[in-house]
Parts: structure tokens; C-alpha cells; sequence
């Protein structure tokens, strides 16, 4: 079992829109395991928003994104040219307990690296590389792997 | 996403349908802010229907939550999906809301038995 594929995607909310559904279809087609797909379906909204929101400086530019399935894992990776950012480096959110003293700043790239097993950051040719694993074998049960 | 609305004993019944992302939480947003606006004071979230939660839906809940802080009633979650409950976990939320298993326990938690 390997499969892999690439869309490319406007630096837009419809383009978020688009490489989800890509995501999707990939994960029908290939058998993708529930859990997996789940994980990588929020952690693409929140890659991919935050670089629509933050990336561009109100210019227009692509997102590549590339599903790539083996039988240990999934991987995705995410490339722009938009600006050098990498947001591992961002400031983590407080884990204060109360309500009050609760705010969401770092929020989304918190839950990436928690949703994950592994997420890595590049800045290759001019371009963010942005690669998100998560290991299949601990599952084992998609309709390949069982014989 | 969908919302549906309901409402049961002086309650109102939030149920968002589909997937709450950065896409769809304006919307949800809007609704539970509308809720909060008309004086609303307690209000359950019903996440039967909820394919997953992103941090965008997240920070929908955190800042209805402390709308509805400081006044009587408040805010219940309940029917959590899988995914939704491993989403509020990772990101530390469980702690910081009152949630129930079922949309009558939920319910009965705002009104009292």
C-alpha cells in the first residue's frame, strides 16, 4: 500500500475549503483510518487558515499540499512562498486552569503538535515546508493491513 | 454546518451539524452571539452531529462561556463526539467546562432535577 498525491490550493478560505475535500477524497480512496483522518482534517484547517490569515500580507499566492500514505504512516506536508514563517516557534498558549485567565492565542499550532506524532518545520528554496506525521501502525486495521 | 436550535424548560438547545472549522465557526459564532444578545442565559451545546472541532470552533465556546459568566445559568456541553472530546482534551478545555453525557442530563444540570 503507498499512495500519493498533490493539490495545489488558492491562499484563501475556499482554497482551506478545497484541500480538505482533496484530503477527504484521498482518505476515502486509500482507506485512511477514522482516526487519522480526523486528526489531519483539523490540523489542516488550522495550518492552512493560518497561513490565509497570516501569511500573504493581503497578496495572492498558492498552497501546495502534498498526502502521501504508506502502511506505517500518513504524512502531509504543506509548502507556500509565502512570508518565513515558523510557527513551532510561536509562543505557546497558558494552561491556566480558570475560565477568565484562559485566552486562545497559539491555540491552533498547540493542537497541531498535540493531534500529531510528529511536526516539522523547513525553509527550503524560498519556501515554508511544513511536515505532519502520524503513525498508522498502532491501529492496524484499515482494509489493507488486515491480510 | 448546520445549526438547529431547541428549546426545552427555559433552555436553549444549540446542536451544530457537520464540521466546526475555521470556514464554518463564524456562523456558529454569529448564532450563539445573536442567543447571548436576546438575553439568553443558559444554553447547551449539543455536539451529537459534530463531525470535529477546530481551535476556531474552540475559541467560539471559550468566549460564549464567558459571556454567559457572572450572570445565573450558564453553559453545558454534551454528546461529544470522539473526535470533539479528544480536540477539548488536547487542548487542555475539559476542565474549564461543565460537561454531560446525555441532551437531558445537560439540560437538567441548567434547571435542576
Amino acid at each position: 500500500m503507498g499512495a500519493r498525491e498533490t493539490v495545489s490550493v488558492s491562499g484563501s478560505s475556499g482554497g482551506v475549503r478545497r484541500a480538505t475535500e482533496a484530503f477527504e477524497h484521498f482518505s476515502d480512496t486509500h482507506a485512511v483510518p477514522t482516526q487519522a483522518r480526523w486528526r489531519f482534517l483539523v490540523a489542516l484547517d488550522e495550518v492552512l487558515s493560518n497561513i490565509v490569515r497570516h501569511g500573504f500580507d493581503g497578496l495572492r499566492g498558492t498552497i501546495d499540499v502534498t498526502f502521501a500514505l504508506d502502511e506505517r504512516e500518513l504524512t502531509v506536508r504543506v509548502e507556500d512562498a509565502a512570508t518565513r514563517f515558523n510557527p513551532l516557534l510561536a509562543p505557546t498558549p497558558d494552561r491556566a486552569v480558570s475560565l477568565e485567565e484562559r485566552s486562545p492565542g497559539g491555540l491552533g499550532i498547540a493542537l497541531v503538535q498535540a493531534l500529531m506524532d510528529g511536526v516539522h518545520y523547513e525553509w527550503r528554496d524560498g519556501r515554508n515546508v511544513l511536515t505532519l506525521k502520524w503513525r498508522l501502525d498502532r491501529e492496524g486495521t484499515t482494509s489493507h493491513a488486515d491480510h | 454546518m448546520q445549526i438547529t436550535e431547541q428549546r426545552d424548560r427555559g433552555v436553549v438547545v444549540v446542536a451544530p451539524v457537520g464540521r466546526i472549522d475555521s470556514t464554518t465557526s463564524a456562523a456558529l459564532e454569529g448564532h450563539v452571539q445573536a442567543l447571548v444578545r436576546a438575553g439568553e442565559r443558559r444554553i447547551v451545546v449539543d455536539f451529537a452531529g459534530t463531525d470535529y472541532i477546530s481551535s476556531a470552533g474552540l475559541r467560539v465556546m471559550l468566549v460564549l462561556a464567558k459571556g454567559l459568566r457572572g450572570g445565573p445559568g450558564g453553559l453545558v456541553f454534551c454528546a461529544m463526539t470522539e473526535p470533539v472530546r479528544q480536540v477539548f482534551d488536547l487542548a487542555g478545555f475539559l476542565p474549564l467546562f461543565v460537561i454531560e453525557p446525555s441532551r437531558d442530563a445537560a439540560i437538567a444540570r441548567l434547571v435542576g432535577p
